[in-house]
């Protein structure tokens, strides 16, 4: 069975290598991205399973890349804390499937991941 | 006592306004300005009678005067007569006859017999002689030239008498030949001259006198008397004329009374009855009682309704006329003769009206402008006061009220651009926090994922002393990461952004909740938590929040408790608000420490946190929420047997969640250098004194000021330096209040609270919710 593929977009290369690693141990096949341009230009050629994304990043802003993610389940990863109102108004997009607080708890991370796949 | 206290009130309510002293000083101007006009007019009123009295008074005595200077002038006139040659020499020669006689008298007496009883038409040939002899017709001739002259049969009656009393010359015949024996006669010989009082002689129907004459020989001895008989209106003609003469311009009705001794009125201008008795009228008593000429106004002389103005003169007598005591008096109607000052009076009057409508009018005005401004600046300084710097002052009185008004509007624009400034430094505090905690916890996150990696084994299997060192890194990153969320939450706390969900909650069911989650959390210590809760309503409330702050306060009291203690946590409904509380058997609090309990950082015991752990921001963000909502926190202590701490949450709940300063609170700041200002008064004591009040009434102004007050009466200070004292604290909090608007606006709401609170009777909890009352 193929691995599945993960894509990470976050500007510090610190966490994405730390998911990296903490998904790959687990079993999942892992892509980096580092911001939204360089996610968007990577997905022309990939096609993950599961994005999880930063929230906050420099380049095109996160609002304007998840409007131009088609069909893809994504997973916002923000370390400042997502208030219900903030949640409730991006859930409207139904590819973002969940949220992670940073800093995050790994098997909080794993379980959030394996829900999605 | 009563002036007294009428003074008292009156200035009481002078110095109450600047309005009322203006409407007083202007009542004042009028009341002047109304006495003034009073005492004019009733002075040029009184001047006019005056002056008008004088003029009857004179004219009063020109006519007594005239009077009696006519009565002289008939003596006169017949004396001369008696000493035409002619006449004085048959005087003499009757005289000389009855001298020779043996018995003068006898002789009289028997013709006067004769004289007398002799019947109608026969009368002896003696008195055909007598009315027909020289001296007689002399007589008449007299009487008709004096009746040419006067006009007016003014003698009717006229005869002679020698020394002995024998009639020897007469115009008609006498009753008596022998008059020696008559008083008059006795009188004249006597006197010289006598006047008898008026008579009225039925068949001429005229009031007359007799003028009784003495005549005496060239030697100068007594040679006889003559008698005559005047008709008074040689007086009364007189009057007519004087009155024409005086008074006939002015055609004022001038009525002139002549009355005698014994008060019979002789004479009127006015319609009277002649020789009636007027001595009984009051006017009447005056004039008789013989005075100096007097004048007297509005005398009701008539006995009708008109006021009538009177004087009158005495008679004094010539040297031809004896005084007989008559009077003249002199009267008008008084309205008659002051109604052209009357009528100046009115139109006074209208204009004094109109001057007062206008001082009254301009005094309005006057207050107005004056007291409008004022009131307009104390407005501005009252909201100045509170906090509040939008009241801006429009005078546009162009004197130096405008000044003032723009002098403070000047202040005023200073207080908005240091309010602006400061809270601009507020907004860059609270971002500079916000950013600095992310910016700090974006780091946490791969640190914390690669310490969980590696105990978990990702990197290889780690030994013992790895695995503690691995330890003491991993709750040293999470303590680091509670100090970052709390300074998060204080940050969202003082911009107003921390979230609050207001939903109608059961908090008796959140306070269950959140005893049972912290009980969970202690399975090694032994500690029991005891829940008291009334029935609690329904109220629209965070229960996030609310349990935020009871788990707050539960692990406080957790870390604080002895090993087997009990917590009591409680909830009350206390009819205004919800009365929560969360008591411990610990070591209590310091009152030195409580008062700092709930700043940012403090902790009771350094030593003894560090070993329990915590950031030394928890119950300052427990303020800052309960804060926030309108609620107050406070404890109470006793060393050595533990705490309780105390909140309330308000059964209105506020929809706005206003900003709250919890890092650097600017009451603490205010409070810390207020205690500066005890020290420096009272030494050591100082900071006890400070705590003692803000413990007991607060540190309002009013308490303070009576506390300071209390000092200077127990001579601990004197007064220079209690208003210095005074001074320096009203400063402080001036500053305080104007810079921390926010704060005031919060401790504001606080106080209506408290005031909304005090009709409470089931108010436990009043003199805590007191507590920390401080705004002036």
């Amino acid at each position: 069975m193929a691995k599945k593929l993960i894509m990470v977009v976050d500007d510090e290369s610190d966490i994405r290598d730390s998911i990296k690693i903490i998904l790959t141990k687990n079993g999942y096949s892992v892509l980096t991205a580092i911001n939204g341009d360089d996610c968007l230009e990577k997905l022309k050629k990939a096609k993950p399973s599961l994005i999880l994304m930063d929230i906050m990043m420099p380049g095109m802003l996160v609002r304007d890349v998840l409007k131009k993610i088609k069909g893809m389940k994504i997973i916002l990863v923000s370390v400042v804390r997502t208030t219900e109102a903030e949640k409730e108004d991006l859930l409207k997009n139904p590819n973002i499937v969940g949220f992670i607080q940073k800093p995050f708890d790994i098997n909080e991370l794993l379980a959030a991941v394996k829900k999605q796949l | 006592m009563v002036e007294g206290n009428f003074w008292a009130k009156l200035q009481k309510f002078l110095i109450g306004s600047i309005g009322r002293k203006l409407f007083f000083a202007f009542f004042a101007a009028i009341f002047l300005v109304t006495l003034l006009t009073y005492s004019y007019i009733t002075l040029s009123e009184q001047a006019l009678i005056d002056a008008i009295g004088k003029d009857e008074k004179f004219f009063a005595n020109v006519i007594i005067e005239g009077i009696e200077k006519s009565g002289s002038d008939k003596v006169n006139q017949w004396s001369l007569f008696l000493q035409r040659s002619n006449i004085a020499g048959e005087i003499a020669k009757s005289n000389a006859e009855f001298d020779s006689m043996d018995n003068p008298l006898e002789y009289s007496l028997s013709v006067d017999k004769s004289w007398i009883y002799s019947p109608f038409g026969e009368d002896p040939k003696i008195v055909s002689d007598v009315i027909n002899n020289s001296v007689s017709n002399e007589l008449r001739k007299e009487i008709l030239i004096s009746e040419e002259i006067y006009g007016l049969p003014l003698f009717s009656e006229v005869f002679l008498t020698n020394k002995y009393g024998a009639v020897i010359a007469e115009t008609s015949k006498t009753t008596d030949y022998y008059q020696a024996d008559e008083a008059w006669w006795q009188n004249a010989r006597n006197e010289g001259i006598y006047v008898s009082d008026i008579i009225y002689d039925a068949s001429s129907k005229t009031h007359g006198l007799e003028l009784c004459i003495s005549v005496n020989d060239k030697n100068g001895s007594f040679a006889g008397v003559l008698k005559v008989v005047m008709d008074i209106r040689a007086f009364t003609n007189l009057i007519e004329d004087l009155k024409k003469n005086a008074y006939s311009k002015d055609g004022k009705k001038l009525e002139v009374e002549f009355i005698t001794s014994d008060g019979k009125l002789m004479y009127s201008t006015a319609p009277h009855r002649p020789y009636e008795d007027i001595s009984r009228r009051d006017y009447a008593q005056k004039v008789l009682s013989f005075g100096p000429p007097y004048f007297i106004t509005y005398y009701d002389i008539t006995h009708k309704e008109d006021l009538f103005m009177f004087a009158y003169a005495n008679s004094f007598g010539e040297i031809n006329f004896p005084n007989l005591g008559w009077s003249v008096i002199t009267y008008r109607p008084a309205n008659e003769v002051l109604e052209p000052g009357r009528e100046l009076t009115r139109k006074g009057m209208i204009i004094f009206l109109t001057v007062i409508l206008f001082i009254f009018v301009i005094s309005l005005v006057t207050s107005f402008l004056i007291v409008q401004p004022i009131k307009q600046l104390k407005k501005a300084t009252d909201s100045l006061g509170e906090g509040k710097l939008s009241q801006k002052v429009v005078v546009n009185s162009g004197d130096e009220l405008q000044e003032l008004a723009s002098a403070f509007n000047k202040s005023l624009d200073v207080l908005i651009k240091i309010d602006s400034q400061q809270k601009q430094i507020d907004r860059a505090k609270t971002q500079f926090i916000t950013i600095t905690s992310h910016e700090l916890r974006s780091p946490m996150t791969p640190m914390k994922a690669n310490l969980q990696m590696l105990e978990a084994g990702y990197f290889g299997k780690l030994n013992k002393k790895q695995m503690d060192a691995l330890e003491v890194i991993f709750r040293n990153t999470d303590r680091l990461d509670k100090i970052l969320l709390d300074f998060l939450e204080i940050s969202r706390i003082e911009a107003a952004r921390l979230q609050f969900t207001f939903k109608k909650a059961d908090l008796a069911k959140t306070v269950e909740e959140t005893v049972r989650y912290m009980t969970g959390l202690m399975p090694e210590k032994k500690i029991k938590i005891k829940v008291e809760m009334d029935v609690l309503p329904i109220v629209e409330c965070d229960s996030d929040r609310i349990s935020q702050v009871l788990r707050n306060l539960i692990s406080n009291a957790i870390k604080f408790s002895p090993k087997t203690g009990t917590i009591k946590v409680s909830a009350k409904d206390a009819k205004y608000y919800l009365l929560f509380s969360v008591g411990d058997e610990g070591i209590g609090i310091s009152p030195d420490d409580k008062r700092h309990l709930f700043e940012p950082f403090f902790q009771v015991d350094k030593s003894f946190s560090r070993e329990i752990g915590g950031t030394g921001l928890g119950l300052a963000i427990c303020r800052g929420i309960i804060e926030s909502q309108n609620g107050k926190i406070w404890v109470e202590s006793e060393v050595g047997k533990g705490s309780t701490f105390f909140f309330t949450v308000p059964l209105v709940p506020i929809r706005e969640i206003k900003p709250i300063r919890v890092l650097f609170s600017n009451r603490e700041f205010a409070e810390r250098q207020i205690e500066a200002q005890f020290k420096e008064v009272l030494g050591p004591i100082g900071a006890l004194e400070f705590e003692r009040l803000k413990e007991s009434d607060g540190l309002s102004s009013e308490h303070f000021s009576d506390y300071v007050d209390g000092l200077v009466s127990q001579g601990i200070i004197d007064k220079q330096n209690a208003t210095k004292f005074k001074d320096k604290v009203a400063d402080i909090w001036f500053k305080g209040s104007v810079y921390a608007s926010g704060w005031t606006e919060s401790m504001e709401s606080q106080s209506k609270m408290e005031a909304s609170l005090k009709n409470d009777d089931a108010g436990t909890d009043k003199n805590k919710l007191n507590r920390g009352k401080s705004a002036p």
